[in-house]
């Protein structure tokens, strides 16, 4: 493992990290992608926590919203689950 | 073939884990009235003032100070060219509403400008919320509810206050995407349909005559401005014609907003 080419794990580590901060600085697009890559990727549980943090933070809370990223990355990450597991067998 | 049945199985347990605790937070917050994500917000806020004092001080220290003194002049001067044209739009609200009251002949006592409100900071960008809200510092203990109106220096609504914490309040912008509402550009009665940053469009009848940088209001939120009119598209071939309303200030660069009691 070098920086050029770093393994899975950091990758996801470092996906994740962006996901998190994300959610507080960076604008909504960037938890977005990062919950696309995880979940395409790996079965990560960090999704539903980033789509969680998401939803709590920022959904106005007046009246019913529906909880967009909390839904969708539920959604997400198990639609995409028989995806993994036929083609990114380890 | 086993071995990778038990690790996927395993993987999807921890995924199966992680939605379970995900949703039962999620309602344990809504049946708490919301007692999770005022901790969270309160959080963010912290997390929010510590990062600014980093960025100030690093900024303070001379590390990249060349590229930060453009970034910082280039800014103070969008700044105050956003201040400048949102003073043009003040006067323009306040000269049509001055047009207005001359022209009634019994003039109801309202006193608008004797309420007294709150200022907060603003503390989370608004780019970051896809829900079109962003967070103020200040909540219940500073005596702000939900409905309070949220104005720029200018008096200009940007929002409503829709949840509050102890001292975090979520405030939904008033163009926020998808959001509508009715407007009055002159004497047209139009519904400004949101679309984000303090922007939002609406349809008008062509022969209407409209300007740029005319004032738009909202009489559901006491006759106070909301915008100006940013740009007009007209075509000879629609009966319509688009016009594109913006706040005179930049809804990034806001630092600081102030909360009108919700009895006003």
């Amino acid at each position: 493992m070098s920086i050029f080419y770093p393994s899975a794990t950091s990758i996801r580590v470092i996906l994740a990290l962006i996901g998190f901060l994300g959610i507080f600085f960076a604008p909504w697009w960037v938890p977005l992608i990062c919950i696309i890559a995880l979940s395409l990727r790996y079965p990560a549980w960090e999704v539903p926590i980033i789509g969680l943090l998401m939803d709590l933070l920022w959904l106005p809370g007046e009246g019913f919203q529906i909880p967009l990223f909390l839904i969708g990355s539920i959604a997400l990450v198990w639609v995409c689950a028989p995806l993994r597991s036929q083609f990114l067998r380890p | 073939m086993m071995n990778s049945y038990r690790q996927n199985k395993g993987r999807n347990g921890r995924v199966l884990a992680a939605t379970a605790l995900v949703l039962l937070l999620f309602i344990l917050d809504v049946f708490t009235g919301g007692s999770i994500r005022h901790k969270l917000r309160g959080g963010a806020v912290v997390v929010s003032q510590w990062s600014g004092r980093a960025l100030t001080s690093i900024r303070s220290s001379g590390i990249l100070s060349t590229r930060a003194s453009l970034e910082a002049q280039n800014r103070s001067l969008a700044e105050e060219l956003a201040q400048f044209e949102e003073r043009a739009g003040g006067y323009e609200a306040l000269r049509a509403e001055n047009e207005q009251l001359r022209a009634l002949v019994r003039l109801v006592g309202v006193s608008l400008l004797s309420a007294q409100g709150v200022t907060a900071p603003v503390v989370s960008s608004v780019r970051t919320s896809p829900y079109g809200t962003f967070l103020i510092g200040a909540g219940a203990e500073d005596g702000i509810a939900r409905g309070s109106l949220v104005l720029t220096g200018g008096g200009f609504v940007v929002g409503k206050v829709t949840d509050t914490g102890d001292h975090t309040a979520v405030v939904a912008e008033i163009f926020a995407p998808g959001a509508s509402i009715d407007a009055v550009i002159g004497s047209a009665a139009i519904s400004a349909q949101g679309s984000g940053g303090g922007n939002a469009r609406a349809k008008v009848p062509r022969a209407l005559t409209i300007h740029i940088n005319q004032p738009v209001t909202a009489p559901e939120l006491g006759a106070r401005p909301i915008g100006i009119v940013g740009s007009i598209a007209s075509s000879s071939a629609s009966a319509f014609q688009d016009v594109f309303i913006m706040l005179p200030v930049n809804l990034h660069s806001l630092t600081y907003v102030y909360i009108l009691p919700i009895s006003d």
